[in-house]
């Protein structure tokens, strides 16, 4: 609720029911007093349950209660729309007349219609809603390929994205962005900033106007160049200099050079949020081919296919892999062009939203099947009503309409609810910001999502009508009068069509709880996984050296200062540092082999990641030594190359050979850096839980000064250690910032938190599946032992015992439990292959997840069928025979 | 040939001539509530007025919008002197039945039903 104040929806439901005359000046009444006495003396749920009780019932005042000169203008007016408004008068009163009947199929509706608006919102917000830039539809993002590795998107090196915008006859331009940390001094605290480069016409190829200032112009990125400019992210410009438009102008000092902000950006994903400042990537001519580090995008030119453009690119890249073997392509460079529309979500979050658009479906539809039975049971009791209109001459099309109105009626009604329930599941995401849900701050209510909304309630309404309307007796007609709602006509049908009902709800459910399970199994998988790495009591954070760090050995000598200071304390079992911790973003890469194998491995040299470690990263993580010895203080990167393999390195590269003391050759292909193995240690999962254990070789850290991450192994507690690091650095260096201080158990969760969040989604939407197929057996079991109280009277008085009864009625009721079971299953089966790539170490038929599936689905037949059947024995025999 | 004045409608008029030249839908409403104690909703305020504006009982003027009710016209209501009229007729005829009632009144309503009990 932003600059207005009163709910966007109840303005618009005046604005839908009430006439012309007067509303304008009933909705201004209304916002005024909202806005003006109620919402700040009341508290925001009083106020918002005022402003609904006051819409609803000027709503329901100036259409039921209408004015003389009204009721003759509706006689005039349209035949079709009098007698819509006639039955869903009718319906609202019959409604208000058995309200705990409303209430039930309302809040089953309103329940499923809420879940779906939820989804949906996320849906258009990830997926839908159009990107912040001009012409979207002529960007791509660049990337190459390389089939002969199985990589399918490789980010460019600076030379060749040069080459490529350079000699390309398809794009109007190309722009690059590399990520880059900058130190931001004086401003008070030294400050890690995250920075991005950029080449001077990326936001003018994305078509975005700043808020303020202006973005680059195109020569501030040639080299020489003494305009060191910068721009500022949207949010880092509201919460850091509080949204002042005179920062325009001024300088700020970046890694220890003065910038001026020229411009402030607007805010939107993507890439607009990628850094908090923007500079210049000032054009490198050294700059080496093999470092692949720039995100690329392009603008195709008018009428240019992007297929077109990938073979004009493609042509370009052929040519550079003969020319460059510092590219290493040994097979062709492929070019992959990506729409700007997939540039929001990749494809698994894509692909779990729409899996979970589905669920939520399914949650609808079992609502539906709820409120047909519901509905069905309500006609059965009016049976007698109806057969009087029928009798008075209602056509069979006029009753039908009439029920069809009052599904439609609930199923307004249940979006109405739908709508405030969704607005409370947004709220709750949003501020729990379960991470993995891209654009989330911008999910909301908007037309787009009222609209489906309405279109949902309106096709529930339709869907759980159809059934109950299909039902109008006709041709028993006298029977019905005179028999009225206690009959037996139709029973048999009736009892059939309820029985069907609850096998397709229960069927439904089954799906959805399998989908739950399925994912349920996956996380449980997935945390149980070798990870090859302890992350219990690790404190992890980060510490940018700026470029004065790199003369000599400062930087590994500050580095291995601040580690025996932390080694020092008491709680401290152990402490190291990485240049790029385990899970995160960065990514390093290096070709290679073995040096009495080199030849043979030529045609696919093996592509491992790299880290530089001091001597106890080994024993801080938890990750074993298997073999030869681990770096010591004396040894450093450089020559003569030492290295720690790991373990799968080590079979592939030397199968059923010791490898320590083999010689390997490094980045071969590119530096081809001969160097000793000097022990093996045990594999981890440094991408993910999910992926596989990395192919690492690990390069000890002495005498480099790459921005370090410490690793810390404590007694309790890590983060209690974090008071006591910074006042320690800065008795090495007042001027280095502490970044990214995290557990090593908080960075684990995090890298599984958008599965997570899919699962407790899946089970909240299971879990209400549940519930509502458990009314629903419920329901039908107990009206059909009502319907039989007379016979089981009678059973009863002729002898049959307790259990006897009770056990048949319970056998007949599982009927449909058991056939919706199987039917579930084979559903389950055909659409758990959607899921396949949301799961982790299982496969979608896995049996586990079926049976114990199969049997909750089963108890909770079994008790909602016991309950009404235990009832039913209670009943005196005499006085059920007397009802006869 | 005039018809009489239901509850709610004298309570309108009452409110009217309490307000003066401030009333409109949000003033009358909050004016009966507090009174009264009794919560009317906006849509039954204009039903019952044009129905009282249609027998010349209260005349309407539009007035301006402000940024508060969403850029939306108020519609303030004054009474008329026939309304007047009615309005004094219906509290006379009150006035005359109830006089001297009120000991009785209170009698009645704090007498609690006789119980049985044996």
């Amino acid at each position: 609720m932003s600059r207005n104040p009163s709910p966007l929806l109840g303005r618009l439901l005046l604005r839908l029911t009430l006439g012309r005359e007067g509303r304008e000046f009933i909705v201004g009444d209304i916002d005024e007093e909202f806005a003006e006495h109620i919402l700040p003396n009341r508290g925001w749920f009083a106020a918002h349950l005022w402003y609904w009780s006051h819409v609803l019932r000027s709503v329901s005042n100036r259409t039921l209660h209408v004015s003389p000169s009204r009721r003759i203008m509706h006689q005039r007016g349209d035949r079709f729309m009098t007698t819509t408004l006639i039955d869903i008068k009718h319906s609202l009163r019959g409604l208000a007349k058995t309200p705990g009947f409303a209430l039930i199929a309302i809040l089953t509706l309103a329940l499923g219609i809420g879940a779906n608006t939820a989804i949906f919102s996320v849906v258009y917000a990830v997926l839908l809603q159009p990107l912040p830039f001009g012409n979207p539809d002529q960007l791509v993002q660049v990337f190459e390929t390389r089939p002969d590795r199985g990589w399918d998107a490789v980010s460019l090196s600076r030379p060749n994205f040069r080459d490529y915008r350079e000699q390309n006859r398809t794009l109007e331009d190309m722009g690059a962005m590399t990520g880059t940390d900058l130190n931001m001094t004086g401003t008070g605290f030294p400050e890690r900033v995250r920075g991005s480069m950029v080449s001077a016409g990326f936001f003018r190829i994305l078509q975005v106007d700043p808020v303020v200032g202006r973005t680059f112009s195109l020569d501030e990125d040639e080299p020489g160049s003494e305009n060191r400019v910068a721009l500022l992210n949207y949010e880092f410009w509201r919460t850091r200099f509080s949204g002042d438009p005179a920062i325009v102008g001024q300088s700020l000092t970046l890694d220890d050079e003065n910038y001026t902000v020229v411009g402030v950006l607007p805010p939107g994903e993507p890439w607009l949020d990628r850094a908090q400042i923007f500079i210049p990537m000032v054009r490198n001519p050294e700059a080496f081919r093999g470092n692949f580090i720039l995100g690329t995008i392009a603008r195709l030119r008018p009428g240019v296919s992007a297929d077109a453009a990938r073979a004009d690119l493609e042509a370009i890249a052929q040519r550079l892999s003969q020319q460059y073997p510092e590219l290493q392509t040994q097979g062709r460079i492929g070019m992959r062009l990506d729409p700007a529309s997939d540039w929001i979500a990749s494809d698994s979050v894509r692909r779990a939203l729409w899996v979970l658009l589905g669920a939520v479906g399914f949650l609808l539809l079992i609502a539906c099947v709820n409120l047909a039975n519901l509905l069905l049971a309500r006609a059965t009791a009016r049976q007698r009503e109806t057969a009087v209109r029928a009798a008075l001459g209602a056509s069979r099309g006029r009753i039908t309409r009439q029920l069809l109105a009052e599904s439609l009626t609930l199923g307004a009604m249940g979006a109405g609810v739908g709508l405030f329930l969704a607005v409370g599941a947004i709220r709750l995401v949003r501020s729990l910001d379960p991470g993995g849900i891209p654009r989330l701050a911008e999910v909301s209510l908007n037309g787009w999502v009222l609209g489906f909304t309405l279109i949902v309630g309106l096709l529930s309404g339709v869907i759980a009508g159809l059934v109950p309307a299909f039902q109008v007796p006709y041709s028993g007609l006298l029977t019905a009068l005179r028999e009225g709602d206690r009959g037996a006509t139709g029973s048999q049908v009736q009892r059939r069509l309820r029985s069907t009902l609850v096998g397709v709800e229960v069927a439904l459910s089954l799906m959805l709880l399998v989908g739950a399970g399925l994912l349920i199994r996956s996380f449980g998988e997935l945390s149980r996984v070798d990870r090859g790495f302890q992350s219990e009591n690790r404190l992890f954070f980060s510490v940018t050296l700026p470029p004065t760090y790199d003369e000599g050995t400062r930087g590994s000598d500050l580095i291995n200062q601040f580690i025996d200071r932390i080694d020092g304390m008491p709680q401290v079992l152990s402490a190291a540092a990485v240049h790029i911790p385990p899970l995160s973003q960065g990514s390093t890469g290096m070709g290679i082999v073995s040096n009495d194998r080199a030849d043979e491995m030529a045609e696919s040299v093996p592509w491992a990641s790299w880290r530089l470690i001091t001597d106890n990263y080994f024993k801080t993580l938890g990750i074993p030594l298997l073999k030869g010895r681990t770096f010591t203080d004396a040894d450093v990167v450089g020559e003569p190359w030492q290295v720690v393999i790991s373990e799968r390195l080590a079979t592939l590269l030397w199968p059923d050979q010791d490898p320590v003391g083999r010689q390997a050759v490094l980045w071969a292909g590119q530096n081809d850096l001969p160097a000793e193995v000097i022990g093996v240690v045990g594999d981890m999962r440094e991408r993910g839980l999910e992926d596989d254990p990395t192919l690492a070789v690990y390069i000890p850290y002495g005498g480099a000064s790459w921005h370090p991450s410490f690793v810390v192994h404590t007694a309790g507690d890590p983060l209690t250690l974090v008071p006591t690091l910074r006042p320690m650095l800065a008795e090495l260096d007042p001027n280095l910032p502490i970044t990214n201080i995290r557990s090593f158990d908080d960075m684990v969760g995090s890298s599984v938190a958008d599965r997570r969040f899919n699962m407790m989604m899946m089970l909240v939407f299971a879990g209400l599946a549940l519930v509502l197929a458990l009314a629903g057996i419920y329901g039908v079991q107990s009206y059909i032992v009502t319907r039989r109280t007379s016979e089981i009277g009678i059973r009863v008085a002729l002898g049959a015992t307790g259990g006897t009864v009770i056990r048949q009625i319970v056998t007949q009721g599982m009927v449909p439990t058991i056939v919706g079971i199987g039917l579930g299953a084979v559903g389950a089966f055909g659409l758990s292959r959607f899921l396949s790539s949301m799961l982790f170490g299982i496969a979608p038929t896995d049996i586990v997840t079926y049976v114990g599936v199969g049997t909750l689905l089963a108890l909770t037949g079994l008790v909602s069928c016991y309950v009404p059947a235990r009832r039913a024995m209670k009943v005196d025999p005499v006085a059920a025979l007397r009802e006869e | 040939m005039t018809t009489r004045l239901g509850e709610f409608e004298q309570l309108l008029l009452f409110a009217l001539v309490r307000l003066g030249d401030d009333a409109y839908g949000v003033t009358i409403r909050r004016e009966i509530e507090a009174r009264t104690g009794r919560s009317v909703s906006s849509g039954a305020i204009y039903t019952a007025m044009e129905r009282l504006e249609a027998r010349g009982y209260v005349s309407s003027t539009i007035g301006n919008p402000t940024p508060r009710r969403g850029g939306k016209r108020k519609k303030h209501y004054r009474i008329e002197r026939t309304g007047a009229e009615a309005l004094s007729r219906s509290y006379e005829a009150l006035h005359e039945m109830a006089k001297g009632l009120r000991p009785k009144l209170t009698n009645l309503t704090s007498q609690r039903p006789a119980t049985r009990q044996s």
